[in-house]
């Protein structure tokens, strides 16, 4: 995966558009299916996944309950499996549970594969130079705050929890949810006021520093391999596809009062190809590690 | 003309009707500093250390009314605070300034992100950066962690890393105010070389305001320690001279316990020139014959034990390491307990232990006799006093500390009468007055917080102190007014535990000390035989007089048994 996270930043952009995207607002199960299987196989082989049955098995979960609960609130469809309380539990609605749930945890995963691809320093080159430069720094300090925050809150909770029972003779607990509320909100009121100081100081910081000054220089340049044009183009491709597809109507599903979908093998085949090129770049990362190898 | 200069330079805050403002917070500062020259900045807390040195940093300079001149290479600084923007640039990348806190300073996630910050801005060539970068982590030794984000790093390497940003673009002057109060010894002393290494190799002047004087104040291996010492008092220039007679300044004020021994033994046996490091003081003591420790004080326990543990074992993840493994400690009543050990050994955790934090996985912890678990008679300062202060003036928050505190915890009869009194008896044995009690916890001093926050625990009249790190970040004066207040708690029958990285604080305040290593107690014992034993971790008087002075442990002891072995050579 390291082949892929080498990427332009632009180009990842685009890509990770692309697939959650088509993923998320097409509704055809097929798109929907192989969005899920790439997300799936690409949290796989990138790694992100440290117990990969585990998490798969969660993800499964995810979907059996949204197909599960889906039919107990809408009794659209012709095809009742069963009565509930009355009301009918329908396949139709079993089914369009299973689709949102994937498309909900496909998104899931790819987000995932966001988080651990696009680093804060690709995030800064790609706002550096416009507008939102300001909004990269400030992202950038958002990703140092929070743990910073969270240490913060640990200590301070610890802090305050060593010191709630102090007592003279005779001190009394008083429990509670009202109690507990009063210790999280002193807790909260010391992290927010050590956050604002923290911040203030970070502010001098940064200006003495320089980040006043212009214009500046981006250390880390991500140039536009080949490989980059071809995903960029895939990726456009596979969107323009389905948008045509969907438009002409060979791209299409409808779930009530009978399941009746129609997939375009073009769409289908560039998304497939899309949501596949993490796992061949990591396939042909481990072709090239093959042959670096050096043989004794 | 000097490379750094300042004349006549004044400076007050902006008037807003508050009690101090208006007020000069420095007044007719004249100093002088050349390039490869090291400036060490001293004086108490709120001296105006910290505002002079911003000041000499003009796009980090306090708003306010400043008078008087300040030459930075042949042209007044004032001209780098203009609009001009190659004067902007130069004033960013010639005079780099490193701050306090480790955990305020970094801008970006990443050690190498943090590295390029300031050579980006500069705009340097990419070249040129990559080029910095690999030097600099070579020469600070951060080729380990250049991957490593800001957050999981310790607070030394934090500080290292500030220091090695800003070195990033070769600065001529670098200002350094307070760098290591946050961090450990250890790391103090790595910080410290590194900036003596800095000074001595690189010949950047160096400005630097320090609590703890003593690693600085003389270094046999960089070019002899600071070049001359400002002392400032009240805003005040006391003198500015060179170490050595800066020393005999220092001597019978209160300032003088910060002085490294040797300077304190010379002053106070009015030696010609000053002895400059152990080996010269253990020659002196040598040739002199020091008389003996007067009396021996003999540290004897109360009968009744405040804390119990027995084999205690906690670790923070089920299959992680085991942070107490094993620990058997008993406090007795009355007491005051040091705790040492290096960083992860568990201090800290031993501490929440008791103060009822965390629960033992094994093993037993009693207070007074009765299972923590099941009565907290412990109060706790953590190492940030901030993190138990949240009301808008420190008065509101002793007040609700002593009415009722976080969980809803009442008081028996559900309030102390009179706590308004209580509080200002309290403040008044403290040394801390109205005006201060009606500030907010971040607009106060380290001095003044620390006893805030500690009368924050004592107004609620607590039967066990525990206390971590109380010394970080305090000057010798609050350092003394600190040990008065634990010996006259302990002598009123309270119990005292504190975690410390500080053997001068803990030899003169201290009756016991426990040593941790492993997550267990190795060694607990009076503190005068610990440090006696100890080779390393222990005073500065101690080292000097070991195997001279049996059982002297404190720069007070040595030059009592110098002057009596004097008197007893001239009878």
């Amino acid at each position: 995966m390291k082949a892929f996270s080498r990427s332009n930043p632009f180009v990842l952009m685009i890509f990770f558009a692309a697939a959650v995207g088509t993923g998320v607002f097409c509704y055809v199960p097929a798109i929907r299916a192989i969005s899920l299987a790439g997300a799936a196989v690409s949290a796989v082989v990138s790694g992100i996944c440290r117990k990969p049955v585990r998490e798969l098995f969660g993800c499964a979960g995810i979907i059996l309950v949204s197909a599960v609960i889906n039919p107990v609130i809408v009794t659209l469809g012709g095809t009742p499996l069963f009565y509930l309380a009355g009301r009918p539990y329908t396949l139709e609605a079993l089914l369009y549970g299973a689709d949102n749930g994937a498309a909900v945890v496909s998104a899931l995963l790819w987000f995932r594969l966001f988080s651990a691809v696009m680093t804060s320093e690709k995030l800064s080159f790609l706002m550096s130079g416009t507008v939102l430069s300001g909004f990269g720094t400030a992202f950038t300090l958002t990703l140092r705050y929070v743990p910073e925050l969270i240490r913060r809150f640990n200590e301070c909770r610890a802090a305050h929890r060593a010191n709630e029972f102090a007592p003279a003779a005779g001190a009394v607990s008083v429990r509670g949810f009202l109690s507990r509320a009063a210790f999280y909100l002193n807790v909260f009121m010391s992290v927010a006021s050590s956050a604002l100081e923290l911040s203030a100081q970070t502010a001098d910081s940064m200006k003495a520093r320089g980040c006043m000054l212009s214009p500046k220089t981006r250390l880390v340049e991500y140039p536009l391999r080949a490989a980059d044009i071809l995903c960029a183009a895939l990726s456009v491709t596979a969107v323009c596809s389905a948008v045509y597809a969907s438009k002409t109507g060979r791209l299409y599903a409808a779930f009530y009062p009978a399941v009746k979908t129609e997939c375009h093998a073009l769409a289908a085949l560039t998304y497939g190809a899309l949501c596949l090129l993490p796992l061949l770049f990591s396939i042909l990362e481990s072709i090239k590690w093959h042959f670096c190898r050096p043989k004794t | 003309m000097a490379f750094l200069q300042t004349e006549n330079l004044s400076f007050a805050y902006p008037d807003n009707g508050t009690a101090d403002s208006g007020a000069k917070v420095l007044d007719n500062i004249n100093i002088t500093a050349e390039r490869g020259e090291l400036i060490l900045i001293c004086g108490s807390s709120g001296s105006g250390k910290t505002t002079l040195l911003r000041l000499l940093k003009p796009v980090i300079a306090p708003f306010g009314r400043r008078s008087g001149r300040i030459i930075y290479d042949g042209v007044d600084i004032s001209a780098l605070d203009s609009r001009r923007h190659e004067l902007v640039r130069a004033a960013v990348s010639e005079i780099g300034y490193v701050g306090q806190d480790p955990n305020a300073g970094a801008v970006t996630d990443t050690v190498i992100a943090e590295l390029a910050y300031l050579p980006e801005n500069s705009g340097l060539p990419r070249g040129t950066i990559m080029r910095r970068i690999a030097e600099l982590s070579a020469y600070f030794g951060l080729e380990h962690i250049i991957d490593r984000k800001i957050s999981e790093l310790s607070a030394g390497q934090k500080q290292l890393v500030q220091l090695a940003g800003v070195m990033s673009v070769s600065p001529a002057l670098l200002l350094l105010d307070e760098p290591t109060a946050q961090l450990d010894p250890h790391s103090a002393e790595v910080f410290r070389n590194i900036i003596l290494k800095i000074r001595a190799e690189l010949g950047t002047a160096v400005i630097i305001c320090e609590h703890d004087i003593k690693g600085l104040w003389h270094h046999q291996q960089w070019r002899g320690g600071c070049d001359r010492v400002l002392y400032l008092e009240n805003g005040r220039q006391s003198f500015f001279l060179p170490p050595a007679q800066a020393a005999e300044r220092l001597c019978g004020t209160p300032a003088e316990s910060a002085l490294p021994c040797c300077y304190r033994l010379s002053a106070a046996m009015g030696l010609d020139k000053p002895l400059k490091d152990t080996a010269a003081a253990r020659s002196f003591l040598l040739e002199n014959k020091p008389a003996p420790l007067h009396e021996k004080e003999v540290y004897q326990p109360d009968k009744e034990i405040a804390v119990r543990l027995k084999n205690i074992r906690f670790g923070y993840t089920r299959h992680g390491r085991e942070v107490l493994a094993g620990v058997t400690l008993s406090v007795p009543k009355g007491s005051i307990t040091a705790v040492f050990g290096a960083n992860g050994t568990g201090k800290s955790t031993l501490l929440k232990m008791i103060a009822g934090v965390y629960r033992p996985i094994e093993g037993s912890a009693e207070i007074f006799g009765k299972r923590v678990k099941n009565y907290h008679a412990a109060a706790m300062l953590p190492q940030d006093p901030h993190l138990i202060l949240t009301e808008k003036t420190l008065f509101e928050d002793i007040k609700r500390g002593g009415i009722a505190f976080g969980n809803g915890i009442a008081f028996g009869n559900g309030n102390i009468p009179d706590i308004e009194g209580e509080i200002m008896r309290l403040a008044e044995a403290l040394g801390l007055s109205a005006e201060t009690l009606g500030r907010y916890h971040y607009d106060v001093s380290g001095g003044e917080l620390q006893r805030a926050a500690l009368m924050k625990l004592l107004i609620k009249k607590p039967r066990l102190l525990l206390l971590d790190e109380p010394e970080k970040g305090l000057d010798c004066e609050n350092k003394m007014r600190l040990t008065g207040l634990l010996k006259r708690f302990a002598a009123e029958g309270g119990t005292v535990i504190f975690v410390t990285h500080d053997a001068e604080f803990a030899a003169e305040t201290a009756d016991s000390a426990v040593m941790m290593f492993g997550g267990i107690c190795a060694v607990h014992e009076p503190i005068n035989d610990f440090l006696s034993g100890n080779e390393l971790f222990t005073t500065e008087a101690a080292r000097i007089a070991r195997g001279i002075i049996e059982g002297c442990v404190t720069a007070g002891q040595l030059i009592d048994c110098c002057r009596r072995g004097l008197t007893s050579c001239n009878e």
